[in-house]
């Protein structure tokens, strides 16, 4: 309600930056109309205990369902935050939901997702006139998003999936998801959802394909590692590709320089979590040995993240609400090119509410340094304002 | 792309090519085999989406096209809607046969039909409605099957335009045009304006031209009236009424031209049977008008014209021609006394011509007359020369044996001058019988073919050597190769006359000179000589008979050579000339037509001249009718060494041949013999009964080319009285020779 932006006019939204976690959970329960809403999604920082978190939940939510997942950073009615418990509340309305979830990534298996997924499917009745769309939450660490993102796209080939893999701020140590109330680490949450209002999934990125190309010679792709670049040690050939001392590598370099993957006129990230001691690079995304690769670089991120984010139907001008899965690694290179204050401004104006991920998942696709975002919009075409 | 870090080792940077290949191999391998590692599901979902993308995009390009066609469709459809609604003229469109839209006036224009103007309507259904309308009065044509009739016309063109009368002269033209295969126009524009305006227009073009018509009529300098079809009088002008003299009262709308001649007879205006042919009229006006001059009762002249009406009436037209009429009588008047004058002149001509003519046949006849006489004449002389010449001949030969006897004793002197006297004699009578043959009008006098010069000159000079040996005159010969057009014996003739000519008129030492040579197309033949010459006085005179020039000595003939030459060159076209001077010599030339291509001939007698000295042992059959002739003969071929038969006909030959048995080497004949008897039907007879081709060579004084062919058809040489000895003998060992030979049989 500053500068003369609303929010949201058919979801509730509501965020806590309280130090402690039941106080923070407290403070954003008490935006939910317990009558009226179908769920709730939470997005929490990593400096709150999950426990007491879990605990204050119960208390204050009692029936309405709560999922969600652990963040690398929040995207508030405000913009960028970093500690904030944020809550976004679904009015049933609006919305109803079918929650799955998947235990037990690890080990990848397939049959084990196709039926708790198609059981789930098929008993969530179909509303005309409704729109269908599925939430996925999963363990930013679990390395297993490839397979089940696109595992789900084959079971679900009606509904479009998007997802953000949970993070742990800056950490790369824990992540969860949240469903049902409690904390599920090695686990994902698949929402089936359906909404009587208009929407549109999306998602863009800001990198070009720069002419030099690499091929990864040796890697573990269970472990998303590579060893060897070019024949070379991974992180120095990297370090020299990308015209850096190897010592320097960090997240913010990584961040600027992802690892590109071509297909058929398409650029797909793979992005570097992390340069290992004995010079393997860690990827946030599946690689092979094998796999030809092109080094990207930034393109300027105001103006494609303003372009990116202008939705419209033909009813609407604008979207009541923007669902954002915005990878961390491209927080890392607003926060180091420092456009947090511009970015925020323009979250705010396309009432953009979400997270900072580990990665992204859209159209069957696991990605990285990508804002993955679902617009709803108003079915009679009022504007929001 | 720098993929190998150049400032690795050598060594350093083949060892990372070969992990490069080796990672590329293991991709390529693991790219055919089913792949569930994570990579392997992004590739796969990747893939997928490329391929959703595509379709989503081909999906939105074909909703964003659908959008803009309706669109489109729409707007079309709107601006159909508010153009009909704005346009003047009452529109429906029928597709597949179906009234699809149409315009408010279309359906008001038949109030009384309108609420059954409904989409969906069938074309041929509307029609029906509008013939049933009551507001319709008529159409310019009948309507008939429209639909059908549509079917037969091509797109974009108009199937049928009508016009249709409403009630309350209110009009319309309905228009039907096909704009595509589905969709048939029809239009209603209302024509009431221009139907109304163009019906005034009309009427008061036919008042106007009514009055106009009049106007004309009146003003025609001829008489004109009309009738009607019915033979009514129509219009009439002032002009005919005065031409014809009659009143207008006689002359009102209506009249017949019956009645109208009836007044003009009581009244005794007709003096002319042709005007009351009237029954006539109509029948002679369909065949195409008919023209007459009529006598006018008060002494007019008219010019009575009627012509046929596009109407089936008639159209009568007077002209005035008393004036012209009275001129054409004058005039016609004048032209029969001139035709009269010249007929009389023709008569006079006639006579005249006619006594002319008499006149000419009367000198005709004359001429026949006299050159009958001359022809008598020449017959009567040529007749008597050739009498003369047998005797001579005869003499001749007998002087010649008696010359030969004579020879050593003192008898030999006048012998010697026996024989010249007879030799002149016999000059003479050949250049009486020449001059004789060419006086006379007979066409075969001269025969023009082509003549070797060459042989001719030689045989002149072998025949006149004695002679000029004799004077001591030297004769000279300049060869040449030249064919001439000429009469062979003819010009043989002149040339020797005007070589004997030479030599006697040349002293003794003198020369003469026979040559010939090319002008261009001609042959110029001369005879030289370093005699006396001639005096300027005598050169045309010398060439008339029996002249001499006036320097001549005693003893140089009678002055008929010349002659024969001059009548010789008249007849075949010959240039004759003659240069000469007194004391120095004379030149003649005769200039005649050169053969170009033909080959010299060789006169056989000519080549065979030097064989004289060569044994004469032949058996000769002389057939001769004359005794005395025949006698010297024998004599002469006797003393060369032949054995002689001589009989005078041909029967007695016959006899001759089968009494002794002896077939003779060779045949003389006289062409002349008794009766009808010919020396050609006796060698014919000879050779017949032997069955050989005898060589006969015919003696005759005849010199016609005429026998020379039928001579010559027979394969017989043919030698002239009087003969020549010297050519006689050469002449038979040739012609006994070639057969011989067996050159010439057949």
């Amino acid at each position: 309600m500053r500068d003369g932006i609303t929010g949201p006019r058919h979801v509730r939204v509501a965020q806590s930056c309280a130090a402690y976690a039941v106080d923070a959970v407290a403070d954003v329960a008490a935006a939910v109309d317990a009558g009226g809403t179908a769920f709730v999604l939470i997005f929490v920082p990593n400096r709150l205990s999950l426990d007491e978190i879990a605990g204050a939940l119960d208390a204050h939510m009692r029936d309405v369902p709560v999922f969600g997942c652990t963040s690398a950073g929040q995207i508030t009615p405000d913009g960028y935050a970093s500690d904030a418990l944020l809550l976004i509340a679904f009015p049933s309305r609006w919305f109803r939901c079918a929650p799955v979830l998947i235990e037990g990534l690890c080990p990848f298996s397939f049959s084990a997702v196709a039926t708790a997924v198609e059981a789930t499917a098929s008993e969530f009745q179909h509303r005309k006139g409704w729109n269908r769309l599925a939430l996925l939450f999963t363990d930013g660490l679990s390395k297993q998003e490839d397979l089940l993102v696109s595992t789900l796209e084959t079971l679900l080939p009606e509904i479009p999936v998007f997802g953000g893999s949970a993070g742990d701020g800056l950490d790369f140590a824990e992540t969860f998801v949240l469903c049902d109330g409690r904390f599920h680490t090695d686990a994902a949450v698949l929402l089936l959802i359906e909404t009587a209002l208009d929407m549109q999934g999306f998602s863009f990125d800001h990198f070009l394909p720069t002419e030099q190309q690499l091929i990864i010679t040796r890697a573990d792709p269970e472990e998303r590692l590579v060893f060897e670049i070019n024949g070379a040690p991974a992180a120095r050939e990297y370090a020299r590709l990308v015209g850096c001392p190897r010592t320097a590598l960090s997240p913010e370099v990584f961040a600027e320089n992802p690892i590109l993957v071509h297909h058929e006129g398409s650029y797909f990230v793979r992005a570097v979590a992390d340069a290992t001691e004995d010079d393997a690079l860690s990827f946030m995304a599946a690689i092979d040995d094998g796999v030809i690769m092109t080094l990207g670089h930034g393109e300027e991120m105001i103006e494609s993240l303003r372009r990116g984010l202008t939705r419209k139907t033909a009813r609407c001008d604008r979207p009541d609400f923007i669902l954002g899965f915005d990878c961390v690694l491209r927080r890392l290179e607003v926060e180091q090119k420092q456009l947090c204050r511009p970015v925020s401004e323009i979250f705010r104006e396309a009432r953009v509410l979400g997270f900072n991920t580990y990665g992204e998942q859209h159209r069957g696709v696991h990605m990285n340094q990508t804002f993955v975002g679902v617009a709803f919009f108003d079915p009679e075409g009022e504007d929001a304002r | 792309m720098n993929l190998i870090d150049p400032d690795a080792p050598t060594e350093e940077q083949l060892a990372r090519q070969d992990r490069i290949i080796a990672a590329l191999m293991r991709r390529a391998d693991r790219q055919n085999k089913m792949n569930l590692s994570a990579y392997g599901a992004f590739q796969s979902a990747i893939e997928l989406q490329a391929q959703v993308a595509a379709r989503t995009r081909d999906l939105e390009e074909a909703a964003t096209e659908l959008e803009i066609v309706r669109g489109d469709r729409a707007r079309t459809q709107r601006n159909l809607h508010d153009t009909l609604s704005v346009m003047q003229e009452g529109f429906a469109l029928f597709t597949d046969g179906h009234l699809n839209v149409c315009n408010q006036l279309f359906r008001t224009v038949l109030p009384d039909i309108a609420n059954r103007i409904v989409t969906g309507l069938t074309l041929d259904g509307y029609f029906d409605l509008m013939v049933r309308s009551r507001h319709l009065v008529s159409t310019d044509h009948k309507i008939h099957h429209p639909a059908s009739q549509l079917k037969k016309t091509p797109d974009n063109s108009v199937a049928m335009s009508l016009m249709i009368e409403l009630a309350g002269d209110i009009w319309y033209q309905l228009g039907l045009q096909r704009t595509s295969r589905e969709n048939v126009v029809l239009l209603l524009t209302e024509i009431t304006p221009l139907v109304r305006q163009n019906r005034s227009e009309r009427k008061t073009l036919i008042d106007q031209q009514a009055d106009y018509l009049q106007a004309v009529f009146e003003t025609m300098t001829a008489g004109v009236c009309t009738f009607s079809p019915e033979g009514r009088l129509m219009m009439q002008n002032r002009q005919f009424r005065k031409l014809l003299g009659v009143p207008l009262a006689e002359l009102q709308p209506g009249t017949t031209p019956e009645r109208l001649l009836a007044y003009m007879q009581t009244h005794g205006l007709v003096r002319d049977d042709a005007l009351l042919e009237v029954a006539n009229w109509q029948q002679q006006i369909t065949q195409g008008g008919w023209l007459r001059r009529v006598r006018h009762g008060r002494g007019r002249m008219l010019d009575v014209q009627v012509n046929g009406l596009p109407d089936g009436g008639f159209l009568v037209e007077l002209k005035d021609v008393t004036l012209e009429s009275r001129a054409t009588e004058m005039l016609e008047n004048r032209v029969l006394e001139r035709t009269a004058e010249l007929t009389r002149a023709n008569e006079r001509l006639t006579e005249q011509f006619e006594e002319k003519a008499r006149v000419e046949e009367e000198l005709r006849l004359a001429k026949e007359r006299a050159e009958a006489a001359v022809s008598s004449k020449t017959r009567f002389l040529a007749a008597a020369s050739h009498d003369l010449l047998q005797p001579i001949n005869a003499a001749k030969l007998l002087i010649s044996t008696l010359q030969e006897a004579a020879q050593g004793s003192h008898l030999l002197p006048m012998v010697d001058r026996l024989h010249r006297a007879f030799t002149s004699t016999e000059q003479l009578l050949h250049a009486l019988l020449d001059i004789s043959r060419l006086s006379s009008a007979d066409p075969d006098a001269v025969t023009a073919t082509e003549v070797d010069l060459a042989a001719l000159m030689e045989g002149v000079f072998a025949d006149q050597l004695p002679l000029s040996e004799f004077r001591n005159v030297r004769l000279d010969v300049v060869p040449c190769r030249l064919v001439v057009r000429s009469d062979p014996v003819y010009l043989q003739r002149s040339v020797q006359n005007l070589v004997v000519n030479a030599i006697q008129y040349t002293e003794a030492g003198g020369r003469v000179l026979l040559g010939a040579r090319r002008r261009g197309s001609t042959v110029v033949l001369e005879v030289r000589d370093t005699g006396i010459g001639i005096d300027h006085a005598d050169q045309k005179r010398i060439f008339e008979e029996f002249a001499r020039a006036g320097n001549a000595g005693p003893g140089t003939g009678m002055g008929l050579g010349l002659s024969v030459v001059d009548r010789t060159c008249r007849h075949l076209g010959h240039a004759l000339s003659l240069r000469s001077a007194p004391g120095r010599g004379s030149v003649f030339s005769i200039e005649m037509e050169r053969v170009g291509n033909s080959q010299a001939r060789v006169d056989p007698a000519t080549r065979r001249q030097r064989a004289a000295d060569t044994p004469f042992d032949h058996t000769v059959l002389v057939i001769e009718n004359d005794a005395e002739v025949l006698f010297a003969t024998r004599q002469r071929l006797e003393r060369w060494g032949a054995r002689v038969l001589g009989v005078p006909s041909t029967p007695a030959a016959r006899r001759s041949l089968d009494d002794t048995g002896v077939v003779p080497d060779i045949v003389l004949a006289d062409y002349h013999l008794d009766g009808d008897d010919t020396g050609l039907a006796a060698v014919a007879a000879l050779r017949d009964a032997t069955g050989l081709h005898l060589p006969a060579i015919l003696i005759t004084a005849d010199r016609s080319e005429n026998l020379r062919r039928m001579a010559a058809r027979e394969d017989m040489m043919v030698i002239s009285k009087p003969v020549k000895l010297s050519r006689l003998r050469p002449l038979i060992d040739w012609a006994i020779q070639m057969q011989k030979g067996g050159a010439r049989v057949g």
